[in-house]
């Protein structure tokens, strides 16, 4: 069972009043299990531990944690949304002047300054920065990187989940790597001790980035928020989905020859 | 403020299996300091002003479930939308200035949900409110 819990904060709202509360709220994709505070801070996840009459897990339970801006990007945007748009306008930029160029000296001299500063024309470009090149707001117009409202439009990052149901055992939470496009690939997941019964409480860590102008210049100062959350283990017994029963059997199929025996002895065929 | 953000979370799983949006969208804003209410609900109030510029996103629960934002059905004498895309992507937003706010206004969102495209409509829910006054104190009015 994977549980989604995605953790959404009001940026600009965190940096205006130096704090989290109020200001983040807490989803999950268990409600139907019976999770409680849906998008408030007093969410408490609903972990359904699934085990084999003999007691023994027959299924791992696993929480999985996406965290982001209200304002940022849509997480569902490409890694390298950011870089690629800015090298695509520079080509485009680069055609526009080529267009207006009257002799081969002049199309040399716009190639080598382009060449200079954004690569080849047209080359493919596999790099990617860990920092966004490009600051753009939610809607995708460009912000510049000095303003000090752009730091809202960056995507938050959970640094860390601690607290007594790390200490005690309950959880075993790491940070992974995937292809998902949400936090750049990164995320922050953990198994479950299902034989923990009852609720357990945990930390996140939440890292947003306050840009700080000193003497002309504006330095990204990272801050860690944390937050608590809760998670309420239950057990129960691994049934057939189709009988309702805890002793595998047979899935509750029809043979067709039945219905075809059943025909004959009614004399339809 | 001049610039607000609505993220629209929605539950695909959830609103397939109920067959119905209500209580299947979490809809959150930049503007609760200035008078938002309902932040995490169905039923969003945005606080806006003449002038404010609103950005639409949306955003699946789960990430490997599809949904989109088909249209947003509003009062073109209040704010008018029009979709847009991220360039080089499939991806869109949409946008609307604010042309006045007289009184509370509620919109209509279209989505269309899940992998065999099942169209959805969550009607009046969401609405647009006027945004409080700032004192010279910082308290709100």
């Amino acid at each position: 069972m994977q549980n989604s819990i995605v953790v959404l904060v009001d940026v600009e709202a965190v940096l205006a009043e130096s704090h989290l509360e109020n200001n983040f709220y807490l989803i999950d994709n268990t409600r139907a299990l019976g999770s409680s505070g849906e998008s408030k801070a007093s969410l408490v996840s609903a972990v359904v531990g699934v085990h084999n009459p003999d007691g023994s897990p027959a299924a791992e339970a696993v929480l999985n944690w996406i965290g982001y801006s209200i304002s940022a990007l849509p997480p569902t945007l490409p890694r390298s949304y950011n870089l690629r748009t800015v090298h695509g306008k520079h080509d485009k930029g680069l055609i526009a002047k080529l267009a207006e160029s009257n002799s081969p000296k002049d199309v040399a001299a716009l190639l080598a300054v382009h060449n200079d500063k954004h690569g080849a024309f047209g080359e493919q470009r596999g790099e990617m920065q860990y920092l966004a090149v490009d600051p753009r707001d939610a809607s995708g117009e460009f912000v510049s990187p000095d303003a000090v409202e752009y730091s809202a439009h960056v995507n938050i990052a959970i640094v860390g989940v601690r607290g007594e149901a790390v200490d005690n055992g309950v959880i075993f939470p790491g940070l992974y790597g995937s292809p998902d496009f949400y936090t750049e690939g990164w995320y922050w997941s953990a198994s479950v001790d299902t034989n923990k019964v009852g609720s357990h409480e945990y930390i996140l860590d939440i890292q947003i980035i306050r840009p700080v102008r000193e003497n002309g210049t504006v330095t990204w100062v990272p801050e860690i928020h944390s937050l608590t959350a809760h998670i309420e283990v239950t057990r129960t017994i691994l049934v057939n989905g189709f009988s309702g029963a805890a002793e595998a059997g047979f899935l509750p199929l029809v043979s067709p020859l039945a219905g075809l025996s059943l025909s004959a002895m009614n004399g339809e065929i | 403020m001049s610039q607000v953000s609505i993220k629209l979370v929605i539950d695909v799983t959830g609103a397939l299996q109920s067959g119905s949006l209500s209580g299947n969208i979490f809809a959150l804003d930049t503007n609760r300091r200035g008078g938002s209410q309902g932040n995490g609900t169905d039923a969003l109030q945005t606080a806006v002003s003449r002038g404010s510029e609103i950005t639409w996103m949306i955003s699946p629960l789960e990430c490997e479930a599809f949904v989109s934002l088909d249209h947003i059905v509003t009062d073109k004498s209040v704010v008018e939308t029009m979709r847009h895309q991220f360039p080089g992507t499939a991806i869109s937003y949409w946008r609307g200035t604010v042309k006045r706010v007289a009184h509370p206004t509620s919109y209509d969102l279209v989505f269309t949900i899940g992998s065999f495209g099942r169209q959805m409509v969550h009607t009046a829910q969401l609405g647009l409110i006027a945004a409080a006054k700032f004192t010279e104190k910082g308290s709100i009015q």
